[in-house]
């Protein structure tokens, strides 16, 4: 690898591009406001269990359905549970699920995008048909359909259910992009060199797809954060006495009118949570257009 | 398989008769693969549903426990004891009769199902367009001004707006709303249901009635969506605004509104059909939320019951339903792809 001269160039190249990216980022007041409201929810994610003495499951009988006091941040549920421990503790599965998922997705979409973009032909039908019917089936369906199964079992396994029905918009994107990428000419030159598809894959195709894959995953985080409150919502999801964002927004919104903050608080932790990766991801493409748009 | 032949008769080349057999034939094709994939999902559905769910659980559960003769009865009426495959052949031969089955509870499907059909597609009909015009023109207009204050506002709304769960969303109207209903001392919209229930309105009254139903579920299905069209819309018109055919219109001696409402909007409306036809099934599961939240009884309400009933059956038809809608709006989207763009020609199946 080190051998070569080529591979040189377009590191160094891409060093200079990153660093722009970084700069860029910084200076778009929509990218900083993103991972501010992100970094500051991640730490309350991560140490909020130490900062009080409460978790999601302590119930104090004498204090239920308390309004938010200095003792009770955001007041308490109907036991007598710490809102506030309640909903770092959602927090915590949705931005584990969130990430898990769109990594996941993403790879995925990668992978059959890819394979049928460049091999085409048959592998093309046959993967592009089941796109086709993974984009009529709601996963939401899908997902509710084979709860019960999931409902003894870990978390982890609607991770991947919801990762193995959320990566087909992608797929079909990057089947497109690697559609029209595959009949410029560098490609064409590097086949001619003998490079194989593999290298080809590697080393010309997945380059030019990184900025669409970042932007997908940022929006892959916010649908798996949203479908997993839906889920969670309707009781599809995170089963008792564990709890998510979207079960505790359920769990509210029956007293939604007569004691607002069990509904409000878990609202507010899901809304700032997905608008702040929302906000990173709109300045991410904003930066990566731009940086196309100098680099032609 | 391509959309060419249409492409060639909407451009007004022949309407003659192997013009319209061609097309006739392109229609066909599309239907049969189209429908295939609805068969293929409402299988899915079906054979996930029938492998995970237990519909004798609740009868086992019973105090006193049934005599087992009759939960085999019940096995054998369900059909458990015959194979899956099996099972969902005997469920689709009976579609053509419009036999859409039995419920766990023994009532035939087909007599809530066209019912339930129409109230979701009224619901879903009417937020769909709303959404559509309320997204392709907050995203035109931010496109013509892009980079002022109101754009930066309908850009950052928008993404708050994407963030707010459906079933959050619906709760969050009827928060807002109460007060006005308070502050006008009747009910001017109402929060559940499709009509009044027991009122005997009949021609204007009725229909106002069952408008003042539909406003607010309407609105909790159309902002997000319109939220997300408003957003591609956006880059779709930058992307034509920054284009030569633009210019050369303005050098003509076309004013800039003049150019952009002739030559432009069509242009940038283009991909929003493609994206419409992609992202309708996502939307769809914002209608079963949104049916659930405003009491409503359509398929997606049905949907909740046939899984919480673990009823395979329910569960195969609604998906059957959803399948069918995203399929047409897809071919809908295709023809009118065509219509707009008579470039559009057969070189990749979309």
């Amino acid at each position: 690898m080190t051998a070569e001269p080529s591979a040189a160039l377009p590191a160094r190249a891409g060093d200079v591009r990153r660093d722009s990216l970084a700069l860029r980022m910084l200076r778009d007041p929509m990218a900083v406001v993103g991972a501010l409201l992100l970094a500051l929810l991640v730490g309350l994610a991560v140490l909020g269990p130490w900062l009080w003495p409460y978790d999601h499951t302590t119930q104090r009988p004498e204090a239920m359905l308390a309004e938010p006091s200095a003792k009770h941040w955001l007041g308490t549920a109907r036991l007598g549970e710490d809102v506030l421990a309640q909903c770092v503790r959602g927090l915590q599965k949705s931005l584990v699920i969130g990430v898990l998922v769109a990594v996941i997705s993403t790879a995925l979409a990668t992978a059959v995008g890819l394979a049928a973009g460049y091999f085409g032909k048959r592998a093309d039908r046959a993967l592009m048909w089941g796109v086709d019917m993974l984009l009529i089936l709601p996963s939401f369906l899908v997902v509710a359909v084979i709860s019960p199964t999931l409902r003894d079992r870990s978390w982890l396994y609607m991770v991947l259910v919801i990762a193995l029905f959320q990566w087909t918009l992608t797929a079909r994107v990057i089947r497109a992009r690697t559609l029209s990428l595959r009949g410029r000419q560098f490609v064409g030159a590097a086949r001619y060199m003998g490079a194989g598809a593999g290298w080809i894959v590697r080393k010309h195709l997945v380059p030019h797809l990184v900025p669409l894959l970042v932007i997908d995953c940022t929006l892959h985080v916010s649908a798996a954060i949203l479908s997993e409150a839906g889920l969670s919502y309707f009781g599809f999801g995170i089963q008792a006495p564990d709890v998510s964002l979207g079960s505790l927004v359920a769990d509210g919104s029956g007293s939604a009118l007569t004691y607002p903050w069990v509904f409000l608080a878990p609202v507010g932790f899901l809304v700032v949570t997905v608008t702040g990766v929302g906000l990173l991801g709109e300045a991410l493409r904003r930066a990566l257009d731009e940086g196309e748009a100098h680099a032609v | 398989m391509s959309p060419d032949t249409l492409g060639a008769a909407a451009a007004g080349k022949r309407w003659n008769g192997p013009a319209v057999r061609r097309v006739a034939a392109w229609l066909l094709r599309q239907l049969a693969w189209r429908g295939g994939l609805c068969l293929a999902a409402a299988f899915t559905a079906y054979a996930l549903a029938s492998l995970s769910f237990d519909p004798l659980a609740e009868l086992r559960g019973q105090q006193p426990r049934p005599p087992q003769a009759v939960i085999d009865a019940q096995a054998r009426r369900l059909g458990l004891d015959t194979p899956l495959p099996r099972r969902f052949v005997e469920w689709l031969a009976g579609l053509p009769r419009g036999d859409f089955g039995e419920t766990v509870g023994g009532r035939p499907v087909a007599d809530e199902l066209w019912r339930r059909c129409g109230t979701s597609l009224r619901l879903f009909l009417a937020g769909s367009l709303l959404a559509i015009v309320l997204g392709v023109s907050a995203g035109l207009w931010n496109a013509l001004r892009s980079g002022r204050a109101s754009d930066q506002f309908f850009l950052v709304g928008s993404l708050v707006l994407l963030s707010v769960p459906v079933f959050v969303l619906g709760t969050v109207l009827k928060m807002v709303w109460l007060p006005v209903n308070e502050a006008f001392g009747t009910q001017l919209l109402y929060f559940s249901g499709e009509t009044t229930p027991g009122s005997d309105h009949t021609g204007w009254a009725a229909a106002g009635d069952r408008l003042r139903h539909l406003a607010l579920p309407t609105l909790a299905i159309a902002l997000p969506q319109a939220a997300f069209y408003s957003r591609y819309q956006r880059a779709a018109m930058l992307d034509v605004l920054g284009s030569d055919f633009l210019r050369a219109a303005r050098a003509k001696g076309l004013r800039r509104g003049q150019a952009v409402l002739r030559h432009g909007v069509r242009l940038a409306l283009m991909p929003m059909v493609a994206l419409f036809a992609f992202t309708f099934g996502l939307h769809l599961t914002g209608g079963v939320f949104t049916e659930r939240i405003f009491g409503w009884s359509g398929m997606g309400d049905w949907l909740l019951h046939g899984i919480q009933a673990q009823d395979a059956t329910i569960v195969a038809s609604v998906t059957l339903f959803i399948a069918v809608l995203v399929v047409l709006a897809g071919l809908l989207a295709d023809a009118v792809q065509v219509l707009l763009d008579p470039r559009v020609r057969g070189v990749e199946r979309r």
